[in-house]
């Protein structure tokens, strides 16, 4: 199945088959909705506790307010329901402890995190968020490969990172940002200091 | 957009399990807090062997993982790293090493006490098959051996290229030797008797000089331990006693031609087995043999 034509819909976007299985309803914190299939949501450890604790009926799903996922946009949110009904009913994978891990990325991962790394980034975070545990294999593994056969500076590169001379200097900026009367007191204190005064005050 | 370094600390650690070696290390010198990330790593990479070599401007690590070799360079100068590396990578190891080696021609003062170090803070004694150190002394050989699992280490091979004189009172002692059955000793001037070698099942011995006595008792060995099959060559450059080693052999036996080497056929008492002793005099090579 392509990533396209994975089962996952903005209720404003299309209507969805009528199945007899319940299909719950996410909110994302920019109020994408979402319905998603009961074996979909056992991918994810917390929803599924989350459902679970409701206890809601048929009616419940369609007549209550959708849940909301206040920590997670809906452009992630989709990718990550795409991923989950695409996945529905496989096994859980448990870790073993070994490095590295063995995890292979199947072709419908590979192209449903064919996104920018700031989007693949938020797609992790919601992963270990919402305890996908083998969506957080495949999409970690993804960000791993990106290190392979590079040097430092390629590595700062791909993932973003400052060097230690940049980190220095942002940090200086962000507290002389925060703090801007710690600069001029200091520079009123050297200038007193030059003319000979032994007391600030 | 979030970064790398954004992510909170439980999926950096994840991601770092997914970053084989060396990749991890390469992390770690991208930026301070990578750096400081990738040293609390605490990751059992599976490694099926490792070479530490040290030379006199360089040190480098070789790591063999899911069939794939590696190997990472330090400068002289990075010394700190070079050996927090080698913790990370020897202290979480859990699975068996199948080759251990150490190469220290140039010896990087306090590098066998360190590596002793790393060695014992770990949870437990480091599994190795078989390991082999080209070192100059028998304390070198005791700061590995002694943080190996018994038993689990099977070949030793220890070389040098100066002849140096290798005592192995002490190393004779520990359980790692003892249990071990492959030994090889290669380019020193082995100053111990060499009943020292009587637990192995294979002896391979090249040393700068031999006195008769010693092969008079590995004899006296091949005789008293009829149930063991084992196999002894011992290559020399001088063996002191020649004349008296050679009368203590009794009569030779000589095969036909091509082989005019002369040789010596010793049976248990009530048995068909027993051992051979060979004696190649042009290549300073003798062997001893069980047959059943």
């Amino acid at each position: 199945m392509s990533v396209e034509n994975a089962p996952v819909v903005d209720v404003d976007e299309a209507a969805i088959p009528v199945e007899k299985k319940m299909y719950y309803r996410f909110e994302s914190n920019d109020k994408k909705e979402f319905r998603v299939s009961e074996l979909a949501i056992q991918q994810s450890e917390t929803l599924n506790r989350l459902v679970e604790a409701m206890g809601y009926t048929s009616e419940d799903v369609e007549n209550k307010p959708a849940i909301a996922i206040e920590n997670i946009d809906g452009k992630t949110l989709k990718l990550v329901f795409q991923w989950c009904e695409h996945h529905k009913g496989e096994a859980i994978p448990v870790d073993d402890g070994s490095v590295p891990k063995i995890v292979e990325i199947p072709e419908f991962d590979a192209k449903l995190m064919d996104i920018d790394n700031g989007l693949l980034f938020k797609l992790i975070w919601a992963a270990d968020y919402l305890n996908i545990v083998q969506l957080l294999n495949v999409s970690c593994k993804k960000v791993a490969n990106m290190a392979q056969g590079k040097t430092p500076a390629q590595l700062r590169r791909v993932y973003l990172l400052p060097s230690d001379e940049e980190d220095e200097a942002a940090k200086r900026a962000a507290q002389e940002a925060q703090d801007p009367r710690a600069r001029e007191v200091e520079e009123e204190f050297e200038e007193r200091k030059r003319q000979g005064g032994n007391s600030f005050f | 957009m979030p970064t790398l370094l954004e992510m909170p600390p439980e999926i950096l650690t994840e991601i770092a399990g997914f970053v084989g070696f060396p990749e991890i290390f390469t992390l770690g010198q991208t930026c301070r807090d990578l750096k400081s990330f990738v040293d609390d790593l605490k990751l059992n990479h599976k490694l099926k062997s490792l070479s530490i070599r040290v030379s006199t401007d360089k040190m480098s690590l070789g790591c063999e993982q899911e069939d794939k070799k590696y190997s990472i360079n330090f400068k002289k100068s990075d010394e700190d790293q070079f050996f927090k590396s080698l913790e990370q990578i020897l202290k979480f190891q859990t699975s068996t090493l199948t080759e251990f080696f150490i190469e220290d021609p140039s010896p990087m003062p306090g590098f066998y006490c360190k590596m002793k170090i790393i060695l014992e803070s770990r949870p437990s004694l480091l599994k190795v098959y078989e390991l082999s150190m080209k070192c100059k002394n028998q304390y070198q050989i005791c700061s590995i051996l002694s943080s190996l699992k018994p038993g689990t280490l099977e070949r030793i091979n220890i070389s040098t290229l100066c002849w140096n004189k290798l005592k192995l009172n002490k190393v004779a002692k520990l359980d790692q030797w003892k249990e071990a059955k492959k030994l090889r000793i290669d380019g020193f001037t082995v100053s111990a008797h060499l009943t020292v070698l009587s637990s192995f099942q294979s002896i391979e011995v090249f040393s700068k000089t031999i006195f008769w006595t010693d092969l008079v008792m590995l004899k006296k060995l091949f005789l008293t331990t009829p149930n063991i099959s084992r196999s002894c060559i011992i290559r020399y450059g001088c063996l002191i006693g020649e004349n008296q080693w050679y009368k203590s052999l009794g009569p030779p036996t000589y095969e036909a031609f091509p082989c005019w080497e002369p040789y010596w056929k010793y049976f248990y008492p009530n048995s068909n087995g027993g051992f051979q002793i060979e004696w190649f005099y042009d290549f300073n090579d003798i062997r001893f043999e069980t047959f059943y």
